[in-house]
C-alpha cells in the first residue's frame, strides 16, 4: 500500500517536470499563437479583417507578453494571472482561479468560449472506449496466435504467419486505414460506413439500431488501431512462451505427463503472460494519444486530433491540456501495470 | 478614414483550399488541358444552371435539354471544412460560419450575385446623405442631406424623409468646418420581418448589433475598424434607423449593409423584451436614473458566453433545427419575410470534416451530397469514372475569388528594383504551368481584384515567358555573372531568393521546382522552404523573407489600401503592405479611388491601379483555380456564380415526383 502511494506522490514531480518541458519546447518553436489568429478559412468580407487587433486580444488574456516564468506560474495554478484574474495579482477578480493546480486548462486560444477540460473530456470519451475496444481485441488475437505460433515455432506455416505480421508491422497506419476503407467502403465490399461514428440518419434510428449502427462505425477504426499493435503484442507473447518452454519447470510437467495442451496454456502461457500483462500500461496510452491517423481517416473527433490541431495553432493551452492528460495517462498506465506484475507474481515485493 | 495600421485585407488566407493536397503532375494531354483551360469565362458573372450535369449535356443543335420542374422539400448534405463553436459571427470569424450564415440569416443590404447591385435586403429602403460639420465658432449645427455648393455657399437639400430638417438651407462657407459625403445612412426597415423565435425584428436589433463593436469586452475584435469611425446610431422609430459616420469612407455603406445583426430581445440587457431583464432590478436602477443601461462588461459577457450564439436565432429562411459535433442542420422557416427567394429543399445539413481527403471518401461512400474542394489529382482520377459514381454523382467545377501570388519582399535591397522583378515575372511560363499542372482549369491574374468585377482590368497583358528578355532587364538592372560562378550578382552579392511555402502546400512546391529551374537557367538560386502556418505567418510577419506564396479571396471591392500602399509598409514599421511595397504612383492612386464615392468612377482608378500595380511586380500574380466540386445527381439547380459563397443552395431542388418531395411550396399541414 505504501508503494502506491508512494508512487502516486512521485508523480507529483514528474507531471511538473513534463509540463515544464513542453511548455519550453512550445516557446522554442517558431510561431506565434497570436499570429495564426484567423488560420486559412477566414471569409471574405468586406474590408477584410484586422487580426492584429484579436491576436492582441489573445496576447492580453492569455499573459502571451508577459515573462516566461510568469506565464508559466499561470499555467500552473491555482490563481488566475491574467487582467481578469485573481485580485491578489492585480486582475480584477472575474475568474480568481486557474491553471493545473485548479484543475483547470484554460480556455482555447481562438474560440475563447472553449474550455480546453471539457473539450478534452468530450475528446476523451469518443478516444478512450476506441482505444480500450482495440486493446481487447488486440490482446484476444495477440494471445492466441502467440501461443500458437511459440507451440509451432520453425514449421513453414508459423514462418508465413511470423512474415505476414512484420509485413503488417511494417505497414504504415494511415495506408493500412485507407485500405480498409477501400475494401469495406462503398468503393469495395460496401459492408461498412467509413466516416464518423454515426449514420447521418442516426438521430431517428431506435436505441438498440443507434448502438449496432455505432458498433458498425466503429468497426474499421478499431480494426485499424488492432492492426497497428498486433504484430508487436503477439511477437511479444510468442517470445515468451518460447522462453517458458525451455524452463526446467516445463519439463517436470511433460515429465509428469501432463498433456501438451495444458502444459501450453497452463504452465508456459502463464509465464510468458507477465510481461504481455504490463504492456497495457504502454499500450492504451499510446492508442489514446496516438490516434490522430486514425481520427483523421474516419473523421473521429478525437484526443489525438486535438493535440494537433492544438499545436498547428500553437494553442499551448490546448498543448499543455492535452500532454499533461496523456502523461497522466501513461503514469497510471506504468503505475497499474507495476501494481499487477506484483499482483501476478508473488515473487515480486516492493518493499 | 482613419484605419489600424494592423489591419489586414489580406486575411483570408485561402492556402489550404486553394493550394494544399495535390500532388504534382506528369505533363498530359495538354490539347484537352487547353479545351478545359478556353472554356473559363474571362469575366461572366452567372452560369448556367446544372452546367456539368449529365442530363444538360448539350445535345447536336447545341441545346441543352430543359432542367426538370422543381420539386420542393428534400435534404442536402454539404460539406463543411470546420466545425463552428457557435453561429454568433460577431465572436466567431470564419468561413464555415459565414457559409451557414447565407442561409440562416440576412443583412441589410446585399449584392446581388448576378447584377452585382446593392439591394435592399432587411430594409426596404435606405438613403445615403452628406454630412456638413460647422466652424467650432460657428452658430451652425449640423446638418446632413444632398450637399452641394453654389458660389460663397453650401446648399443643403434634405433627402431622407425622416430628415428633420424639411427645406433646402444655405450656409456660408466661412462658417464650415468641412463636408463629409456620404457619410449619414438611413436604413428604412421591411415591416413584418421575424425572428426565428417569432419575435419582431426592429431597427433596437440594429442599433444594438453595431452597439457591440463600441465595447471593447465583446470578442470582436477583428471586425471593429469597419465600425470604429461610426459617430453615432440613432433609432428614428421602430422602423428606421440612421447611422452616421464620422469621415467620408467608400467601403462604409457595404460594412453597414453586412453587419451581423442580433436579436436584442435575446442578447440586450437592457432590452425590456429580454428574460434575463429583471424588470423589477431595472425599474429601481431607472427610477435612480432614468437612463441606465447594463455595464459594458456586463453587456460583453452576456454576448460572449450567450446560450443563443450556438442556439442560433436569425431571420433567415432556415432556423437552426441541430447544432452536433458533426452537423449543423436547419430547417425551413415558415415566417420568413420573403418566400419568394426562400429554398426549395426542407433541410439543410452541413457536415463539417476537416481533412479534406477524408471528406472526399465521406462522398464517395454517400455520405455528402456536395463536396467543394476535390483536388486536381482527385477530380481527373478513375474513382470518378467508376459507373459506381456516375450512377449517382457527377462534377464539375465552380467560381471562387480565391488567387494565389508570390509576393517578392521589396525591402530586401536585391529585390527592390521593379526591373528585377519584371525579370522574374518574364522567367515563369504561366500556360504551361497551367495546362500541366492545372490541365488547363486555372486563371492567370494579373491583379488583385475580382475578375468578374468592374475594378479588374482586363487589358492588362501578363508578360509573356521570356527568358531572354528576362536576362536583358536583369543586365540593365545591373545583375550579371561577374565571378564566373553562374550565378548573376551585385555589388558582390549573388541572386539567391528564398520562398517561403507552407507545408502541405502541393501546388506552392510544384510552382517552385519550376521556378527553380527556369531562375537556375538565368543565373538565380531559389531556394524553397516549406514552413507550417504558424511558423510561415510569424516571418511574414516580422519580414524575414525574400518571397512567400499566399492566396486571397478577394470580395466584390476591397480597400487596397492596407495591402499597396506604402503607409503601411514602412521598414521600421511592420504593416499590412508586409512586402513593404512603395511607389508613390500607387499611392497616389489609392487615395484617389478611395476619396472616390462613384462607384463607377471609382472602378475606372482601381483599374488604372491594376494596371500600375502589375507594371511594378510587388506580387508575382499567379493562379485564380476555380473550386472542382462533386455533387449528388439527384440534385439540381446548381449554378455558380463569382461573389462569395460561390453557389445558391436556396435554388437547389429535387425534381417533381422525388420520392419525399411534394409539389406545392408549403408544408402540408
Amino acid at each position: 500500500m505504501s508503494f502506491v502511494i508512494r508512487r502516486v506522490l512521485w508523480m507529483v514531480p514528474t507531471l511538473l517536470g513534463i509540463t515544464l518541458v513542453v511548455f519550453l519546447a512550445m516557446h522554442a518553436v517558431p510561431g506565434d499563437p497570436g499570429d495564426v489568429v484567423l488560420g486559412s478559412d477566414a471569409g471574405s468580407q468586406p474590408g477584410g479583417v484586422d487580426i492584429d487587433a484579436a491576436a492582441e486580444r489573445i496576447r492580453k488574456e492569455n499573459l502571451l507578453d508577459a515573462p516566461l516564468a510568469l506565464q508559466y506560474l499561470h499555467f500552473l495554478g491555482p490563481f488566475d494571472l491574467s487582467p481578469g484574474g485573481h485580485e491578489w495579482f492585480g486582475g480584477s477578480g472575474a475568474q480568481p482561479w486557474h491553471g493545473i493546480l485548479a484543475l483547470d486548462f484554460g480556455r482555447e486560444f481562438q474560440r475563447a468560449d472553449v474550455r480546453v477540460g471539457a473539450e478534452i473530456l468530450r475528446r476523451a470519451a469518443v478516444t478512450a472506449p476506441l482505444a480500450l475496444a482495440a486493446i481487447l481485441l488486440t490482446y484476444l488475437i495477440a494471445i492466441p496466435l502467440g501461443v500458437w505460433s511459440a507451440a509451432r515455432a520453425g514449421t513453414r506455416r508459423e514462418r508465413l504467419v511470423g512474415l505476414l505480421l512484420f509485413l503488417l508491422d511494417a505497414v504504415p497506419v494511415f495506408w493500412l486505414g485507407l485500405l480498409l476503407v477501400l475494401a469495406f467502403g462503398a468503393t469495395g465490399l460496401g459492408w461498412l460506413p467509413v466516416i464518423g461514428l454515426h449514420d447521418k440518419d442516426a438521430r431517428e434510428l431506435g436505441a438498440l439500431a443507434r448502438i449496432v449502427d455505432t458498433l458498425r462505425h466503429a468497426l474499421l477504426p478499431v480494426l485499424t488501431l488492432t492492426l497497428g499493435s498486433l504484430a508487436f503484442l503477439s511477437r511479444q507473447v510468442r517470445g515468451g512462451v518460447v522462453a517458458a518452454l525451455r524452463e526446467d519447470f516445463v519439463r517436470t510437467a511433460r515429465a509428469k505427463g501432463v498433456r501438451e495442451r495444458e502444459v501450453l496454456t497452463r504452465h508456459a502461457l502463464r509465464n510468458a503472460l507477465l510481461p504481455v500483462i504490463t504492456l497495457v500500461g504502454a499500450i492504451f496510452p499510446a492508442l489514446v494519444t496516438g490516434s490522430i491517423i486514425v481520427e483523421t481517416i474516419f473523421d473521429i473527433e478525437g484526443l489525438g486530433r486535438y493535440a494537433y490541431e492544438g499545436l498547428l495553432a500553437r494553442d499551448t493551452n490546448i498543448v499543455l491540456g492535452t500532454t499533461v492528460v496523456s502523461a497522466l495517462f501513461t503514469m497510471v498506465g506504468v503505475l497499474v501495470s507495476d501494481i499487477l506484475y506484483a499482483v501476478c507474481d508473488p515473487r515480486i515485493r516492493h518493499a | 478614414m482613419r484605419l489600424p495600421f494592423t489591419v489586414l485585407a489580406l486575411v483570408a488566407l485561402v492556402l489550404c483550399a486553394l493550394l494544399g493536397h495535390t500532388t504534382t503532375h506528369p505533363a498530359s494531354a495538354p490539347t484537352a488541358a487547353r479545351a478545359l483551360g478556353a472554356s473559363l469565362p474571362e469575366d461572366r458573372a452567372t452560369r448556367v444552371v446544372d452546367e456539368f450535369h449529365p442530363d444538360r449535356t448539350p445535345g447536336k443543335d447545341g441545346a441543352r435539354p430543359p432542367l426538370p420542374q422543381p420539386a420542393w422539400g428534400g435534404r442536402a448534405i454539404v460539406h463543411l471544412d470546420s466545425m463552428p463553436k457557435s453561429l454568433c459571427y460577431a465572436v466567431e470569424s470564419s468561413g464555415a460560419v459565414r457559409r451557414v450564415l447565407y442561409e440562416l440569416h440576412e443583412t441589410l443590404l446585399l449584392r446581388d450575385w448576378e447584377t452585382f447591385e446593392i439591394k435592399p435586403d432587411l430594409c426596404a429602403s435606405y438613403t445615403v446623405e452628406d454630412r456638413l460639420v460647422p466652424n467650432l465658432e460657428a452658430a451652425e449645427s449640423e446638418e446632413f442631406g444632398a450637399i452641394t455648393e453654389d458660389g460663397d455657399f453650401w446648399v443643403i437639400t434634405p433627402v431622407s424623409p425622416e430628415n428633420r430638417m424639411k427645406a433646402p438651407r444655405r450656409v456660408s462657407k466661412t462658417q464650415v468646418a468641412r463636408i463629409e459625403r456620404g457619410t449619414v445612412f438611413t436604413f428604412r426597415l421591411r415591416a413584418g420581418v421575424k425572428w426565428h423565435d417569432g419575435h419582431e425584428f426592429d431597427a433596437r436589433d440594429v442599433a444594438f448589433s453595431l452597439s457591440l463593436y463600441a465595447n471593447p469586452d465583446v470578442r470582436c475584435d477583428d471586425k471593429r475598424f469597419a465600425y470604429a469611425d461610426i459617430q453615432h446610431v440613432e433609432v428614428v422609430s421602430p422602423s428606421v434607423v440612421r447611422v452616421t459616420y464620422e469621415h467620408q469612407y467608400f467601403m462604409a455603406l457595404m460594412s453597414l449593409g453586412d453587419l451581423f445583426i442580433l436579436p436584442s430581445h435575446l442578447y440586450d440587457l437592457s432590452d425590456p423584451d429580454n428574460a434575463r431583464a429583471d424588470p423589477e432590478y431595472h425599474a429601481q436602477k431607472r427610477a435612480a436614473n432614468p437612463d441606465w443601461k447594463a455595464s459594458p462588461a456586463e453587456q460583453a459577457a452576456y454576448v460572449n458566453e450567450n446560450p443563443h450564439n450556438r442556439a442560433f436565432v436569425g431571420l433567415g429562411p432556415y432556423k437552426l433545427a441541430q447544432f452536433t459535433n458533426e452537423y449543423i442542420e436547419a430547417v425551413r422557416f415558415d415566417g420568413y419575410f420573403a418566400p419568394q427567394q426562400a429554398g426549395y429543399l426542407d433541410t439543410l445539413r452541413w457536415r463539417a470534416i476537416p481533412d479534406s481527403s477524408a471528406a472526399f471518401r465521406a462522398f464517395l461512400n454517400g455520405e455528402l451530397d456536395f463536396f467543394n474542394s476535390v483536388t486536381t489529382d482527385d477530380y481527373f482520377s478513375s474513382a470518378l469514372d467508376a459507373d459506381l459514381f456516375k450512377q449517382r454523382a457527377y462534377k464539375g467545377w465552380h467560381e471562387t475569388s480565391a488567387y494565389w501570388y508570390v509576393g517578392w519582399n521589396c525591402l530586401k535591397p536585391k529585390l527592390a528594383d521593379p526591373r528585377v522583378r519584371r525579370a522574374l515575372a518574364h522567367l515563369f511560363d504561366f500556360d504551361e504551368f497551367r495546362d500541366n499542372f492545372y490541365r488547363g482549369l486555372a486563371r492567370q491574374v494579373t491583379g488583385m481584384y475580382l475578375p468578374s468585377s468592374p475594378a479588374y482590368n482586363h487589358d492588362v497583358e501578363p508578360y509573356a515567358y521570356d527568358p531572354k528578355l528576362a536576362r536583358t532587364l536583369l543586365t540593365d538592372a545591373g545583375w550579371y555573372d561577374r565571378d564566373n560562378d553562374r550565378i548573376i550578382d551585385k555589388d558582390g552579392e549573388p541572386l539567391v531568393i528564398e520562398i517561403l511555402l507552407q507545408s502541405g502546400n502541393a501546388v506552392g512546391r510544384a510552382f517552385a521546382a519550376k521556378l527553380q529551374e527556369n531562375f537556375a537557367r538565368a543565373g538565380i538560386k531559389l531556394v524553397a522552404t516549406s514552413l507550417d502556418w504558424a511558423a510561415l505567418s510569424q516571418r511574414r510577419t516580422a519580414g524575414d523573407f525574400d518571397a512567400i506564396a499566399m492566396g486571397w479571396a478577394p470580395p466584390f471591392e476591397s480597400d487596397p489600401e492596407q495591402a499597396f500602399h506604402s503607409r503601411w509598409g514602412l521598414a521600421e514599421k511592420k504593416g499590412s503592405n508586409y512586402i513593404g511595397f512603395a511607389d508613390p504612383e500607387t499611392d497616389k492612386l489609392i487615395d484617389e479611388g478611395r476619396a472616390e464615392l462613384d462607384p463607377v468612377k471609382r472602378a475606372a482608378v482601381w483599374r488604372r491601379l491594376h494596371a500600375r500595380v502589375y507594371e511594378m511586380q510587388p506580387y508575382l500574380f499567379c493562379y485564380n483555380p476555380p473550386r472542382k466540386f462533386v455533387m449528388n445527381r439527384a440534385l439540381r439547380g446548381f449554378q455558380s456564380f463569382a461573389l462569395d459563397p460561390n453557389y445558391a443552395l436556396r435554388r437547389w431542388y429535387y425534381a417533381a415526383g422525388t420520392p419525399g418531395t411534394r409539389a406545392q411550396a408549403a408544408q402540408p399541414k
